[in-house]
């Protein structure tokens, strides 16, 4: 893609570069008009194409993701996009883009572990006392915890959710536009999703005015 | 199944039958014994805070927050209570009670992986509208 834009870029600057000749510093001002437009024609142009959208990106068609809950998020998606400047189709009716995905995790017990008193650990010569410390079960703590009391401190589980999504944006043709992910925690899975969907709701209506504005070469990459 | 032994009268004795049937999975008998250690000895942050764990995973909100609440009251460097009750108000949609408390828990806690789930509940909530 840098490459696609630097060519890009380099001919988008040549070609102004021969207009401003044409039209100030022309050093043959009596060379016929044919000729010139001739020569502008083989100057270097930009490799830029238009996407098969044509640039545009109204209507955007969100397509059931992969994964469990895919068919219901891609549900909260189409409600999140609502209310936006993009108009969202059917899946099966002509779009500008799509968004497509896959749901990552989507977990309801994801388990943490709540020691029940005060434990110390030892962080830089010194000795701290936590009160009623939680762990993450994936090794998170840096220092072992050690009961303050000597004797071992109950435990009791703590559960919460956890959903995470991946998705991108691509156009008729294929080319990807954008594509993002996020994940969050909360209570139930419900929460978490609503979460992630406005999260990456948020995060494609901020792009659009980009995406609008931003030529696209056929293949380019988001 | 394991058996529990029936707790006597007392706080502690409810509160350890409490953990006691939460590790078996039988988390209405410890919803039961840990709401009677709360009646009898309300002042104390573990079974507040134990009480409200098992009230959320019963999804009986309202008991957890009391808990929870009452947990930190009693003892306000208490790190569990502020992780839950931040999840909780997030699910009530209490924006700012939840920065607070995902602040708090910040502060407290020494897990690296929670630390940075808190900082990203914040940086998402920040965005939120008030």
């Amino acid at each position: 893609m840098k490459n696609n834009r630097s060519d890009a870029e380099t001919g988008r600057r040549g070609d102004a570069e021969t207009r401003h000749g044409f039209f100030t510093v022309s050093p043959r001002p009596c060379v016929p008009v044919s000729l010139l437009l001739l020569l502008i024609g083989c100057s270097p142009r930009a490799v830029v194409k238009p996407a098969a959208s044509g640039g545009r990106l109204e209507r955007i068609a969100v397509q059931a993701l992969e994964g469990p809950a895919g068919a219901e998020i891609a549900g909260e998606f189409r409600s999140a996009l609502e209310g936006s400047d993009l108009r969202v189709v059917d899946p099966n009716q002509k779009a500008d883009a799509f968004l497509a995905g896959s749901v990552v995790e989507h977990k309801a017990g994801r388990k943490l572990l709540v020691f029940l008193g005060s434990a110390q650990t030892v962080s830089k010569d010194q000795t701290l006392t936590a009160s009623n410390p939680i762990l993450s079960l994936s090794g998170g703590q840096t220092v072992p915890l050690t009961p303050a009391t000597g004797a071992d401190s109950p435990r009791i589980v703590a559960e919460n959710a956890t959903v995470g999504v991946q998705v991108k944006l691509v156009d008729a043709s294929g080319t990807p536009l954008w594509a993002e992910q996020y994940s969050y925690e909360a209570l139930e899975l419900t929460t978490a999703r609503r979460a992630v969907v406005k999260y990456l709701a948020r995060s494609l209506k901020r792009e659009v005015p980009r995406l609008r504005r931003q030529p696209r070469a056929a293949g380019a990459q988001p | 199944m394991g058996a529990v032994p029936a707790p006597n009268d007392t706080a502690p004795a409810h509160y350890h039958a409490g953990l006691a049937y939460e590790r078996l999975g039988r988390l209405d008998e410890a919803y039961t014994q840990l709401q009677l250690a709360c009646a009898l000895e309300p002042r104390d942050s573990r079974m507040a805070l134990a009480l409200g764990v098992v009230a959320l995973r019963l999804g009986r909100f309202e008991v957890a927050q009391r808990s929870l609440e009452s947990s930190i009251t009693n003892d306000a460097n208490s790190i569990a209570s502020y992780y839950e009750l931040a999840l909780l108000y997030e699910k009530q949609q209490a924006w700012g009670r939840a920065v607070d408390s995902w602040n708090r828990f910040l502060e407290l806690t020494r897990d690296d992986v929670l630390k940075l789930e808190a900082q990203k509940h914040i940086k998402h909530l920040e965005s939120q509208p008030p």
